[in-house]
């Protein structure tokens, strides 16, 4: 009965965040009609994003190509619509797996402190030392241009950020009372972090996560971009822009337009979405 | 009376760097103190005189610099922190905290937060024996059990004060360490708690460690008095005779500056001075130099020592006893 | 005494909130003369802070003022940018926690300085002197050093005097202290509350204590008033006060202080808790709490009589 007030609490909260900052609900939607562009993909296409069509080659939009085509006649709104899911997989999964290891690694270290604490530090600033973009650069170069490398790069240059994260969290809540209370009643170390302390850093550390996306997005965008990781014919924004970039000049924008504008928009909803997660969760951050 | 809690030579010291050289922060200093059961202790003294402290190690939260801890004869104070969450003294030992929001994780319910400590402490496995313990500390707290399943963030200051003290006492602690527990209620949820925790304390033969600023409050509830000052006792006695004749110069400062209408418009000589630091502090100077307002020459070259006097308390003053 | 410093008449208001109209204040009429210390005593969400917020002006912008007036040596402080330009000058408050209240990074003395040199004016040069001669003022021994420390090297005690100190800088005609020693040691407390009314005596400023402890207030105070639930209940003189407790809530808090109570048995316990003042209250905000309660007691509004000299009550029932 308490769980369903509180759930109906989340929600008029929810409603009411929505209702006050139009902005939230307007990237609400946004990520509504990404997900079903993401789940549809093909099916929700026009063309096949793969076929080529040499009659039809850099024809700017018009009622039969909305977007427009391709230096090889291939339907443009076709392949933004499919690369959907493979930008946002891209980018959840190398969200997931650096928010999974980045919190265990952060809260550990923050809860033992000590040696372990300084290991995992300085492992951290080391990863922090060089320039991020280069180093995953560095680590799809050196273990093959694949896209479950793409999502393992981008998970690695962003686990200092959860790590640090998860660490301070951690560091704060340690001296609770509470805490104390937990280890009074029996509970070994290891469950104290596991059951009394990390769930309740969850909350913050999922609209930091939300608030990452977006970032994900671009840099996994911009692997692409340079060459690394997805390889044509696929479609992805990033390999689109790259391949689009070279019409710039010669004044084709539709080939380059349509793939960026979806990763600004992919972009700007999750960081909006983040936004908005946080004033959820603390009431008193908003303005 | 068979003592329960008996500290000897019980210290805490923290390495602490101040002026480029490290020196000792010496929290607790070579303390004896004793909890006969069924007994209540109280320990008052201002803040950062080690009276937290004291209590964070008689519940084993921290580890002692030196000193011995003897918990109904046994010596806890040996065995390793680590090791002490699954020995049975875990369950004889509980502590009551100060905030009651702070002390009460905001992720789980009331019945969770009581049950957390009965399921590892006394680990019958049967769910029915766990819970029909919560239900009985839930119930001896006073607290209805419709809000049993809310979160903290749901209750009142009052109503989180009971979880806090249901808490503790559902594993039948033997010993309850009470940190400040009223300090951040008001006066109203106060006197609730505390009337309370006198009444829990015959009902479950429990002995008490009561710590708190307020010598009002501990005078109510505790039948002896342990004053601190700056890591060591002071003075200690019997709740009547310590107030009735306090011996220390500093006991009777803190009875001058407790409030009270009745002294309306009087002017009262106040504590004058600064106090000594707990760095490194003189081991030949007794800790009240500079702030007493008694001192003499002998008491910056002899450390006063707790030394028992007519009535029924002990003092660690040269002048204890001798001035009326 | 003719004019009061500070008069407060009927003052009742609201805040607007998503969750519906709070009654904050009703009806709260008082005022207070030079160099008197009025104590209001009350429980947390009684008000108190509500009333020295609205008194200096700060309060945030749900605030309704319904009706009443606030006259500070006959000017109107309800009047727009009334306040504002008196505040710091000839009105001062200071807050509990001196350690938040204080800039971190900015020696203590210099922050005095600022103070005088804003609502002075003072020239920068003679600010520095007239800080150290305030600090100096609150018994602060070796201010000349004292004033180039950073608030980290002081002791609560002496951040609070500090504060103090700030406070009076500009010589304020009214100074409200806000739970002024709650986080201090009984001593440390002592110390500063024997300053603050010496202060008043010497300076013949008001003051008003806002604090839950009746004994404290009961201490130091000239007169006391108690408020329960946005209301006040009973006023009067501090002997008077304790010579006869009239209002059931007021004896109930007094005998809730365990500076009252003999033994454990002695302490009483207010029983309930203060009403929700959103929606519809009774006339009685005490109503549910009170072991006097007749049925007449909701007959209309409770008329705050006046049932001895200069001490009133707002009961049907007094005892």
């Amino acid at each position: 009965m308490a769980d369903a007030t509180a759930t109906a609490a989340f929600w008029s909260e929810a409603r009411h965040l929505a209702v006050e900052n139009k902005l939230t609900l307007v990237a609400g939607l946004i990520l509504v009609g990404l997900c079903v562009l993401a789940i549809g993909g093909a099916a929700m296409a026009p063309y096949d994003p793969l076929t080529t069509d040499v009659s039809a080659t850099l024809k700017g939009p018009s009622l039969a190509h909305w977007f427009g085509t391709d230096a090889l006649g291939r339907d443009l709104l076709s392949r933004v619509i499919v690369a959907t899911r493979l930008d946002l997989g891209m980018a959840v999964g190398a969200v997931a797996l650096s928010f999974l290891c980045g919190t265990t690694l952060g809260a550990v270290g923050g809860y033992l402190g000590g040696w372990a604490d300084g290991l995992i530090g300085r492992v951290m600033d080391t990863i922090m030392a060089f320039p991020l973009f280069v180093l995953a650069m560095g680590i799809v170069a050196a273990l093959g241009n694949s896209v479950a490398n793409i999502v393992l790069a981008t998970a690695i240059i962003n686990l200092p950020f959860y790590a640090r994260f998860a660490r301070a969290e951690v560091n704060v809540r340690r001296e609770l009372t509470y805490v104390d209370a937990a280890r009074m009643g029996g509970n070994a170390p290891a469950r104290v972090l596991a059951r009394h302390i990390v769930p309740n850093i969850l909350p913050t550390m999922a609209v930091q996560a939300s608030l990452n996306l977006g970032w994900a997005i671009l840099n996994a965008a911009g692997l692409s971009f340079i060459g690394l990781g997805v390889r044509p014919p696929m479609p992805e924004w990033g390999i689109m822009v790259s391949e689009g970039a070279s019409y710039i000049i010669s004044g084709e924008w539709w080939t380059f337009a349509f793939p960026g504008f979806a990763l600004v928009l992919a972009v700007f909803c999750f960081n909006l979405i983040g936004d908005g997660l946080r004033d959820l969760i603390d009431p008193r951050r908003r303005t | 009376m068979s003592v329960l809690l008996d500290a000897r030579n019980l210290s805490k010291r923290y390495p602490v760097r101040h002026g480029g050289r490290t020196g000792q922060l010496h929290a607790v200093d070579d303390v004896d103190l004793a909890i006969a059961e069924g007994e209540c202790v109280g320990l008052v003294g201002e803040s950062g005189c080690g009276k937290s402290t004291i209590a964070r190690l008689a519940a084993r939260l921290l580890e002692p610099s030196a000193g011995r801890l003897l918990f109904a004869g046994t010596d806890i104070g040996a065995v390793p922190l680590r090791r002490f969450t699954t020995r049975p003294e875990r369950a004889a030992i509980q502590v009551v905290f100060q905030d009651p929001t702070e002390s009460l994780n905001p992720g789980f319910t009331v019945f969770a937060a009581v049950a957390d400590p009965v399921r590892h402490l006394l680990g019958t496995g049967n769910a029915a024996a766990v819970e029909a313990r919560v239900w009985r500390a839930i119930d001896d707290v006073g607290l209805p059990r419709a809000l049993a399943q809310r979160y903290p963030h749901q209750l009142s200051g009052g109503q989180k004060a009971r979880v806090g003290i249901a808490r503790a006492i559902a594993v039948e602690p033997r010993l309850l360490i009470l940190d400040e527990p009223t300090s951040a209620l008001d006066v109203s949820v106060q006197s609730v708690v505390l009337k309370l925790l006198g009444e829990l304390r015959t009902r479950r033969r429990m002995s008490y460690l009561f710590v708190s600023h307020d010598l009002d409050v501990v005078r109510l509830i505790c039948d002896r008095i342990a004053v601190m000052y700056l890591g060591k006792i002071i003075e200690i006695g019997t709740t009547e005779s310590l107030l009735r004749v306090p011996a220390h110069p500093y006991t009777r400062a803190l009875l001058a500056a407790t409030p009270d209408p009745k002294r309306r418009g009087l002017q009262i000589a106040r504590l004058a001075g600064t106090a000594t630091s707990p760095i490194d502090p003189d081991p030949n100077s007794c800790r009240f130099a500079g702030r007493c307002p008694l001192e003499f020459s002998r008491c910056s070259v002899e450390m006063p020592a707790l030394r028992p006097l007519a009535t029924d308390q002990a003092a660690a003053c040269h002048l204890a006893g001798v001035l009326p | 005494m003719s004019e009061p410093l500070l008069s407060v008449q009927g003052l009742t208001l609201d805040f607007e909130t998503r969750k519906g109209r709070v009654k904050a204040l009703e009806d709260i009429s008082f005022s207070l003369a030079r160099g008197e210390i009025l104590g209001i005593v009350g429980e947390s969400g009684s008000g108190k802070s509500v009333l020295s917020f609205a008194i200096m002006g700060l309060l945030d912008a749900a605030a309704r003022m319904r009706s009443g007036a606030i006259r500070f040596e006959g000017m109107d402080l309800a009047q727009k940018g009334a306040v504002a330009a008196l505040r710091g000058r000839e009105l001062s408050m200071i807050f509990q926690s001196p350690r938040t209240a204080l800039n971190p990074i900015r020696r203590v003395g210099q922050q005095i300085e600022d103070v005088l040199v804003r609502h002075g004016p003072m020239p920068r040069a003679k600010a520095r002197e007239a800080a150290v001669a305030a600090i100096a003022r609150v018994r602060i021994p070796d201010a000349e050093r004292r004033a180039r420390a950073f608030p980290f090297e002081l002791s609560g005690g002496m951040c609070q005097r500090i504060m103090i100190a700030m406070a009076l800088a500009c010589s304020p005609s009214l100074l409200i202290a806000d739970e002024p020693t709650t986080g201090l040691d009984v001593t440390t407390q002592a110390v500063v509350m024997d300053l603050i009314r010496d202060l008043v005596k010497e300076t013949r400023m008001g003051a008003i204590l806002i604090t839950h402890d009746l004994a404290l207030a009961g201490e130091y105070c000239d007169r006391l008033m108690v408020m329960h639930a946005g209301h006040v209940v009973e006023t009067a003189p501090t002997e008077s006060l304790f010579g006869a407790l009239r209002h059931p809530y007021t004896r109930r808090l007094f005998a809730a202080t365990p500076t009252a109570a003999a033994t454990l048995d002695d302490l009483a316990v207010i029983p309930g808790a203060l009403p929700d003042l959103r929606g519809t209250l009774p006339f009685c905000r005490y109503r549910d709490r009170c072991e006097r309660c007749e049925p007449d007691c909701d007959s209309g509004p409770v008329p705050f009589d006046v049932i001895a000299p200069d001490h009133a009550v707002r009961c049907r029932h007094p005892a």
